[in-house]
This record gives structure tokens, sequence and C-alpha cells, in this order.
């Protein structure tokens, strides 16, 4: 087995911005590591043609997270020779993202993962009815991992 | 003959753990599966918010009783990227260490549990009686068999004792030899090969559409292990194999975590004999760790164990992010669980080598006889852990 680990950053990060332009903003914080920031209206165009002309195939998870201003969804995804982060971002008045499950198969728990944590609407989601993680009896529009959720009275600790 | 739905969970004899497998049954055959996940959530992604980053350590270290050092490193990988820090390499080397050596002992767990669930409870026998080998190892690097405890941000916790290296050294002997032991008895034993051959097949095409990882999806001939896709720690200087198989059956997941033993035995005996002199932590380490953001990927036992931070610049993260490895396979093996045969299901279950803790780590509250809400206390947890979940 051959031990050489290819860098494909630079490339990667020049195809990305001569592709999108405006539309992303990419940053290489180390050997391997791409965080491309885009509009959430954007995604699924990016994992588009990150699929069709880079043959991604991989999706490692999905993040969701409260940056209080405004919402952030992160699909960790791996390419031969990089590790790119595609950071979308969502209104907090208006928290919808497209559903990457028709491109990516795996993507189906992580969604519905976000969705319950963070109350994030997956658009066009095979299975948006019930919660995944969550208990069936959990109260409706409690997201806990919104930065306001009440945690200390709800007895996290 | 009409379709019967039989639950395998969330709580049932042939499961350690609480998990919901769902099978359409027609006849003896699975027409259809499907699994629902979060019995176990203990509430970790949200406490993480309200500790330090030390503190963070210590509660990851708990994801998972049998892959903790996995979660540990993971979360120190990103962490230490975030505030910059160059771990000694001899902390490096001791975390490698004892990566491989936590790699032995779930290989050899998993192992012992494949044979029970095959009937072949010989071999589980003399797979658990091996792994006690490399518990005593662990105990006495890291004071503990389980929730080593080793890692901490900047280096290891503690020296390993160079007095007993050599001791450590005839063990990993014994233990390579055991493990080229049961690559015999796969290869050799007639039964093991006619109970698990082209038995509950995930093909390659599956395999890489559901981004399968770890030695399931390498069972399934996908060349997947980070240790080679991004060396981290010192692998990039360790000479070893990646194995895979191209079978993608039972008989596979056996043969491709039996070989591991054999590569991760070879690893451990590089690290113990190129021990790197010198420190093995950094002296000062911030409490504050800056603003920034990064993601640690890790090669678990169980296949790729990934880890994203958020810092903010105070002494909490704002956000750490765990997926473990079971998440990411449960997909396959429920997919490819139509089909097969409802006897095969519970080795089908476990030749993912699953572990629901690590893939629930999330929600609070609950109790269902009462309606109310309750907690996980820490009491509890601490009477969890005397039991050893």
């Amino acid at each position: 087995m051959s031990r050489e680990f290819k860098n494909i950053d630079a490339e990667l990060k020049s195809d990305l911005e001569t592709q999108f332009g405006q539309k992303v903003e990419v940053v290489n914080t180390r050997p391997h590591r791409l965080f491309v920031t885009i509009d959430r209206d954007n995604l699924v165009e990016v994992i588009q043609y990150l699929k069709e002309k880079h043959g991604l195939t991989y999706l490692s998870t999905i993040t969701g997270l409260d940056a209080v201003e405004h919402f952030e969804v992160i699909y960790h995804l791996f390419l031969d020779g990089a590790q790119i982060n595609v950071k979308a971002i969502i209104p907090t008045d208006d928290p919808r993202i497209a559903s990457v499950t028709p491109m990516l198969p795996i993507a189906n728990w992580y969604e519905k993962e976000v969705s319950e944590m963070l109350g994030i609407t997956i658009e066009g989601h095979p299975n948006p009815e019930g919660y995944m993680q969550l208990p069936e009896d959990w109260p409706e529009g409690e997201y806990p991992l919104r930065k306001n959720w009440p945690a200390k009275e709800r007895g996290v600790r | 003959m009409a379709e019967i739905k039989v639950p395998i969970g969330p709580q049932h004899p042939a499961l350690e753990e609480p998990e919901l497998f769902l099978l359409t049954v027609d006849g003896e055959e699975i027409v259809d599966a499907e699994a629902r996940i979060g019995y176990n959530h203990r509430g970790m992604e949200k406490s993480a918010e309200f500790r330090s980053y030390m503190q963070v350590l210590y509660l990851y270290e708990r994801i998972c009783g049998i892959c903790s050092h996995t979660h540990t490193s993971c979360f120190v990988l990103a962490t230490e990227e975030i505030a910059g820090l160059e771990v000694p390499k001899r902390g490096k080397a001791i975390r490698t260490l004892v990566g491989e050596l936590e790699r032995i002992h779930s290989h050899l767990l998993w192992l012992g549990i494949a044979g029970h669930e095959i009937g072949f409870d010989t071999l589980w026998m003399y797979s658990w009686r091996d792994r006690e080998l490399v518990m005593d190892i662990l105990e006495e690097i890291c004071g503990n068999r389980v929730n080593y405890g080793i890692n901490t941000i900047g280096g290891v916790r503690r020296d390993i004792p160079v007095e007993k290296i050599d001791d450590y050294l005839k063990a990993i002997d014994i233990l390579e030899e055991r493990s080229g032991y049961y690559a015999k008895v796969a290869f050799e034993e007639g039964t093991l090969a006619a109970r698990l051959s082209g038995v509950h097949v995930l093909t390659k095409e599956k395999a890489i559409e559901l981004c399968t990882c770890g030695p399931t999806g390498r069972a399934s001939g996908v060349a997947t292990d980070i240790r080679f896709e991004e060396p981290y720690f010192i692998y990039d200087e360790i000479p070893f194999d990646l194995i895979t198989w191209e079978s993608g059956d039972l008989f596979g997941r056996v043969v491709v975590r039996v070989l591991e033993l054999i590569e991760s035995c070879k690893i451990a005996r590089y690290v113990l004999q190129n021990m790197p002199d010198g420190p093995y932590r950094l002296e000062k380490v911030p409490k504050k760790i800056p603003a920034g953001e990064a993601v640690g990927r890790y090669e678990g036992p169980r296949g790729e164990d990934i880890h994203y931070v958020r810092a903010n610049g105070t002494e909490c993260p704002d956000r750490a992010k765990v997926r473990a490895p079971t998440y990411q396979n449960i997909p396959a093996v429920v997919e490819t669980l139509k089909g097969s045969y409802i006897a095969d299901a519970p080795i089908a279950i476990a030749s993912m080598d699953p572990c629901f803790s690590c893939t629930d780590r999330m929600a609070v509250v609950r109790d269902i006889r009462s309606g109310k809400e309750s907690r996980m206390r820490v009491r509890d947890l601490s009477k969890l852990a005397k039991e050893g979940k």
C-alpha cells in the first residue's frame, strides 16, 4: 500500500473559487483541511459540483450549531486527499435548508439530528416525521442545542 | 403468509445495549429493516458547552467504555489544532501505543462476541482470555482497564514505565502469535467459513454509497483508514499494512479484524522499540483556547471517529460535536439486513461491532413510566460506571 499523502488543497481551493466566485469563501486552515463557507441557498449546487467534478462520495457527518446571530450547518466531507467542511449559513428567523439526502443517502439521519436539535427544517427530507434521537414524547418547540434553550432549567449540568 | 414485524430491541436479550432494529419478515426472510437510535443518550454535547476543555476531555472519555481513547484523542487533536499546540513526540508515541492496544483489546472483544453469536464459544473464551494480556498492559500504563484517561491537552498524563517495556514486548509477542492462530482458525477451520461466507454481503458499491467506514468498510474492499488517509500522532513513520478484503460478507469482517490484530501488534512493538526520548507533555497549556474551529479525525477500532470543535476564546468550547463510527455504519448494516435470514440478524448486527453508547451521546430527559422528566445525575453516571456500562 502506498503511503503517499496527496495534497490537493490549493488545487481544490482555486477550483472552487473559479467555479463559484463570490458565492464561496474557502479557507485552508491546515494541510488536508478546507472550510468552505456558503449561503444556504447554494448548498445543493456546491455539493452537486463536488460530487460530479471531484467524485465526492463520502460524508462523515453533519454538525449543526447555533452561532447566536445565525445558525450554521456544516457538512464534513472527505475526498481523497482533502477533508472539506462546507459551512452553510442560515438566518435564525428563517431556519430551513435543502436536504442533501438525495445526493448522499448517509445524510438522512444526520439531517434529522440537526433538525430536531436545532429546529432547522430540512426541505425535501425523505422522512421528516417523528424524532430519531430525541424521545417520542419530547415537547414540541424545544430545541436543546439552541443557545437560548434553558439548559439549566431542564436539568443539564 | 402475512408479513410480521419483529422488533429486536430497544431492550432485548440479544443486544448488550439498547437500540431498536425493527425487522419485517416474510417467513424467515427479512424483507425490510429499519433502525431507531437514541435510547442511550446522555446529553454530552450540550453538557460540553458548560464545561472547560479539560472537563470535556473527562466527559468524552466516558462516551464509550471500549473506545474511550478514540474519543479523547479525536477531541485533543481538534483542540490542540485550534490552540496551535505541538505535542512532544514522546507524548504522541504514547498516544499511538495506547490507541493500538485499545484496538487490540477491542478487536479481541469483538472476536469473542462474534464467536459467541455463531455458537463458537471456544473462540469466545480463547479470545477473551488473550484479551486479558492487553488489558493488563493498559492498566499498568494508564492506571485503568477502561476509561484510560491517558490523554490530556498537550500530551499524555503519565509516562510509560520504562523498566516494563521488555515485559510488554513479551506480551505483544504472545498476542501476535495468538492473533496468527486466530487467522489460522479463520482460514482453516471449516465451520467458521461455512457459517459466515456469503452471509449478509455488503457490496463494495453499496459500502461506498453508504459511506461505510472502518473494518466494516474494509471488509467490503473499501480502502479507508484515517491512519493512512491523514496520519496523526506518529503513524506517518510506522510501517504497517492496510488490510482489506473483497468478499464483503461476515467472513470478510472476521478476516479483516483478525489480520488487523497482527498489524496492531506490529505497530505497538514498533512504538515500544522506538520510543522517543524527551518530555511527554507540554509544561504549560492555556486554559482559554483562542477562537477558531477544527476537525479531528481518528481511526478507532470501529472506524472513523470525527469531532468538530468550535472555540470562542473562553475556557469552554462553543460546540464540541461527536460522531462515532457506529453511527456511520448502522445504515449500511440495516440496508443489507434486507434479504438476509432472521437467524443471521444477531451476528449481522454484531458484525459492525456496534457501540450504541458512542452512537447516542446526546439527549437528556425522560421517564417512560411516570411520564415525568427525569435526569441523569452524576451519581447515576457513577453507578453506571461501576456496573461497567
